[in-house]
């Protein structure tokens, strides 16, 4: 049976709030889903008063198993994140059209809040906090529109009762937000779901992998420097060393030629330089740091090729420090090092080694041979270029022989290549070059568009050491960056130095917003169990265990919530609108202190004269409030007699006339 | 005790979560799992920010029900088998509104909803359904409201005194008025409308204008009608005594039907109980009483 104890108007608020929820989901859950939901949606809400038109108890049982039978085609099993929102949202649509009474209207409401937590999966950005704490206020306004139906309130007031509660709880939620105790790591095992494709740096470096993120503005990484500024030449973020090649993709290799773990005796590293990175998910296990990095073992590892991992892929926000060393000799290689350092692939090409093998000549040493080959780059009309031509089966034979046109990629890989054909260690290193410096947050940040990849040799003089062949073609690529926006026919452009004022204030508004997504993602999002040590410690709060965060958690709280139970309970006098009133009222107030009360049958002139008579010495003053309170409130107002009203009443200090008075006498 | 006027305060209110409030402390305590379990500072904010607004509501759920004063008002007799109507005042004598305050009697489903403005007072009606004649003593009242996010609710409980008087329900029956006796004698029926002239009683709007008393209202008299009738004895007299019909509630409900016919008929007609008379006599009043001693009728 049909009962009607809910209005139209009150469904038609639920759908729609949760319309908004789940819109941030379209990007990563079928549409299909988000249609069924919007479906069931409108259909029972027109159904609501035509009943015949809503389904029956079977028609909803077999759209239920419909649409769950549909989810499990679609995405193979029913546990995953992207599956679970999806199933949510379809369920919230089935529950919506099941709904018959308040407690179904409140478990539909209930799924909401859960879209909207599900939705701090996929981001947790300043913007997307606020449209989310929005649709928080919208399900809260449809709590109290559903405890609502006799009165039907309108909305405005709807709105103003639910932002009232969350205003009044935000103190209470803060205190629980910064003493509740944070959990590191997860209670179970988080469910394996397709990760969605994040745009990054790969473990493979092939021609084009690196020039398609130059369109990519996003922000990779953050770095704040403890002292100075690296300069633009010393910005190299290194990621990944590449070893193998086979003939078309640098990748690092099969399992044993992956790099170890520990970092060689003969090492001797110099002039150190530090800084704290705040690295945006990539979904991989590596991390970065500027040449040469050193990184602290409860961070990470640093391998013996100084690039840095962690033991789980970067899910989420991720802050390390690292101390760099700007000068290094990496030490001797070992044979296997050699080997694989050298090593070229079965059918490379003959006409690269008879290239390489014709540089070689006549030079006199490694460093020789490798100015040669960088000149060579330089003076044979090679171009730097976003879109080269597609190369075939030998590319690096058609790229250094033929088409000349090429990105870092095609450069990186051509010199490694030509130093491995008369046999000089050399391997590939992936990462990033350069970076912005946002003087109004004071870090640097470096974007997708700033990857870059370059070669490293190995000399006896320093060991491994890193030579940019782009820079050899391009050298403002070393000190400015790719400007995206303007590298569409493949010509790179690079960002101008000097900007309009418009450009100029744009940019400055970009900073300020970058920053402050940087303290959001510094102190608020990276809130975890040690920088809520370090945050209390700072407080002041001595906080040896967990225990003693709880206790403190439940005595802060108690207090909290009992001064807010005071100030919504206790008593308040009806206060008089009119300003006027009030402040005759305050001056009442202070005549009290006298012994004096304002009888509610004496007029105020009355009442002047009781007061003078009583206390001569106050004639003057209480003449003149008592006048112009008369004129104000009897006769026409005027705002300037109301601040003189005013003024005098808060200057008026009776006790201390009579005092003087009597000292007088 | 019940009494006239009930004030609620602290003593008497008391909170609990609702159905919703438990399956919403339920959604919480998934909420801060998924928290701890993805480390998400911001899933931690929500949940928090909810757990707190529902602490909130509970405070503002019992400042709602918080010093309102219920005063029993009147409640209009009724027959029995209708809705007795109580009628509650209730006041507001705080600064802020009141919203669905809701009045249930013990053991009824009817709700009845009210709000309150600020300062002021305002009437509700709470139905009780009646099934026997006699004084029905308002039932206890449940004082409600989960106002405003409905995840708790407050409830007190008032015993009122207030008394709804039940008039018997009247017989089914056709059987027709007793005939009129005079005074030492059974006589012939009354009939209305024949020439003699038998009496006044108030004028109503059918009345025709001729027999209206003009020369009366003239002298400033209330406007009367004339009443036209035979010459004998112009009442009848509805006897207990005189009853063939078996049962004491049966009787009852038969004396019932009389004294609502005769009203209708106009007919002055008296009431013999054992133990009471009511002398006879036509109106509304008359009428009342009537049907109280028959309401408040007890044998031995």
């Amino acid at each position: 049976m049909f009962v009607k104890s809910i209005k139209q108007s009150t469904l038609a608020f639920i759908f729609f709030s949760l319309c908004l929820v789940i819109l941030p989901h379209l990007q990563h859950v079928a549409s299909w889903a988000i249609g069924a939901f919007i479906v069931l949606g409108v259909w029972r809400i027109v159904g609501h008063v035509r009943p015949a038109w809503l389904p029956q108890r079977w028609l909803l049982l077999t759209l239920t198993a419909l649409l769950v039978s549909v989810h499990v085609l679609q995405y193979g099993a029913l546990f995953g994140r992207d599956v679970g929102v999806s199933l949510l949202i379809v369920m919230s649509g089935l529950k919506l059209m099941e709904t018959r009474t308040k407690r179904d209207s409140y478990m539909v409401i209930f799924l909401g809040i859960f879209l909207v937590i599900t939705n701090f999966l996929y981001s947790q950005s300043i913007g997307f906090a606020a449209y989310l704490l929005l649709a928080l206020l919208l399900l809260t306004a449809c709590m109290v529109d559903l405890s609502a139906q006799s009165h039907a309130p309108t909305l405005r007031h709807q709105l103003r009762l639910a932002a009232t509660l969350l205003l009044q709880a935000l103190p209470l939620c803060l205190v629980l937000f910064v003493l509740f105790p944070r959990i590191a790591g997860p209670l179970w095992v988080l469910p394996k779901d397709a990760q969605n494709a994040t745009t990054g740096l790969s473990d493979e470096m092939s021609p084009g992998k690196i020039s398609n993120l130059t369109q990519n503005n996003a922000v990779a990484f953050r770095v704040t420097f403890d002292n100075q500024l690296p300069t633009p030449e010393q910005r190299y973020w290194r990621a990944l060393t590449l070893w193998w090649y086979d003939g078309k993709t640098w990748s690092q290799g099969r399992r044993q030629h992956f790099p170890q773990a520990y970092v060689p005796k003969r090492v001797r590293l110099s002039q150190p330089i530090s800084y704290t990175v705040n690295l945006e998910p990539h979904n991989k296990s590596w991390l970065l740091g500027l040449d040469l990095p050193r990184l602290e073992r409860q961070y990470g590892v640093t391998l013996t090729d100084f690039t840095l991992r962690r033991k789980r892929e970067v899910t989420e926000l991720f802050q390390y420090p690292v101390t760099s060393f700007l000068q290094h000799h990496t030490g001797r290689l070992n044979r296997r090092e050699y080997q694989l350092a050298t090593q070229l692939p079965r059918s490379f090409s003959p006409k690269v080694i008879a290239l390489a093998q014709q540089l070689f000549r006549n030079t006199t040493s490694r460093q020789d041979y490798i100015n040669k080959v960088l000149a060579f780059f330089n003076q044979q009309g090679f171009i730097y270029t976003l879109k080269p031509p597609l190369l075939g089966d030998n590319p690096m034979e058609q790229f250094l022989l033929q088409t000349r046109k090429g990105f870092c990629e095609h450069y990186a890989s051509a010199f490694t290549l030509l130093m491995r054909a008369v046999g000089i260690p050399a391997r590939i290193v992936t990462g990033y070059q350069g970076g912005d410096y946002n003087d109004i947050g004071d870090y640097m940040i470096v974007r997708q568009s700033n990857a870059h990849a370059w070669s490293e040799v190995w000399t006896r003089a320093s060991g491994w050491t890193r030579f940019d062949p782009t820079a050899a073609v391009a050298p403002e690529r070393v000190e400015l960056s790719i400007d995206a926006s303007q590298s569409a026919d493949g010509s790179v452009v690079f960002q101008s130095q000097q900007l309009s004022a418009i450009a100029e204030a744009f940019k400055q508004l970009a900073y300020s917003w970058d920053a402050a997504n940087h303290v959001w993602n510094d102190w608020f999002l990276g809130y975890d169990q040690a920088l809520q040590q370090d945050f209390l410690n700072r407080l002041g709060l001595n906080i040896k265990s967990w225990k003693d965060l709880l206790y403190y958690l439940i005595f802060i709280f108690f207090i909290v919530f009992g001064v807010i139970v005071y100030l919504l309970l206790r008593k308040r006098i009806p206060t008089v609108s009119d300003p006027v009133v009030r402040a005759y009222q305050q001056f009442c107030r202070k005549m009290v202190k006298l012994k004096l009360l304002k009888k509610a049958n004496e007029g105020p002139a009355e009442f002047s004269a009781r007061i003078t008579r009583r206390y001569p010495s106050l004639l003057h003053a209480v003449d003149d409030i008592t006048t112009l309170y008369i004129q104000l409130r009897y006769g026409k107002p005027a705002i300037e007699a109301l601040t003189e009203l005013k003024s005098k009443i808060n200057q008026f200090a009776p006790e201390r006339i009579v005092a003087e008075r009597i000292g007088k006498d | 005790m019940p009494s006239h006027e009930i004030q609620l305060t602290h003593r008497r209110i008391y909170i609990m979560p609702t159905r919703q409030g438990a399956m919403f402390v339920l959604l919480l305590a998934l909420m801060l799992l998924g928290s701890i379990n993805y480390s998400n500072n911001l899933a931690y904010l929500l949940t928090f920010l909810l757990f707190c607004v529902g602490l909130v509501s509970i405070i503002h759920v019992y400042r709602n029900m918080h010093a309102l004063g219920v005063t029993v008002g009147k409640c209009a007799p009724v027959f029995a088998g209708e809705q007795a109507r109580f009628v509650l005042s209730v006041r507001n004598p705080k600064p802020f509104d009141r919203f669905e305050i809701i009045f249930q009697p013990r053991n009824t489903p009817t709700q009845s909803v009210t709000s309150v403005p600020k300062l002021q007072t305002q009437t509700v009606t709470v139905p009780v359904s009646t099934r026997v004649r006699g004084y029905l003593p308002m039932p206890k009242l449940k004082v409600t409201s989960s106002y405003p996010l409905g995840l708790f609710y407050a409830w007190s409980w008032l015993e009122l005194s207030l008394n709804c008087l039940i008039y018997p329900k009247p017989a089914n029956s056709t059987q027709p008025l007793p005939e009129h006796t005079a005074p030492g004698g059974k006589g012939t029926a009354v009939q209305v409308g024949t020439d003699d002239f038998i009496g006044f009683r108030a004028a109503q709007p059918a009345d025709p204008p001729r027999h209206l008393n003009w020369k009366g209202y003239a002298k400033g008299q209330p406007l009367m009608a004339k009443l036209f009738g035979s010459h004998m004895d112009h009442h009848i007299w509805l006897d207990w005594a005189q009853m063939q019909t078996a049962g004491q509630e049966q009787k009852v409900a038969l004396l019932t039907k009389w004294v609502l016919d005769a009203e209708r008929r106009q007919v002055a007609y008296g009431l013999k109980l054992p133990g009471t008379q009511v002398a006879p006599e036509l109106g509304p009043h008359h009428r009342h009483q009537c049907l109280q001693a028959l309401a408040l009728f007890r044998q031995g």
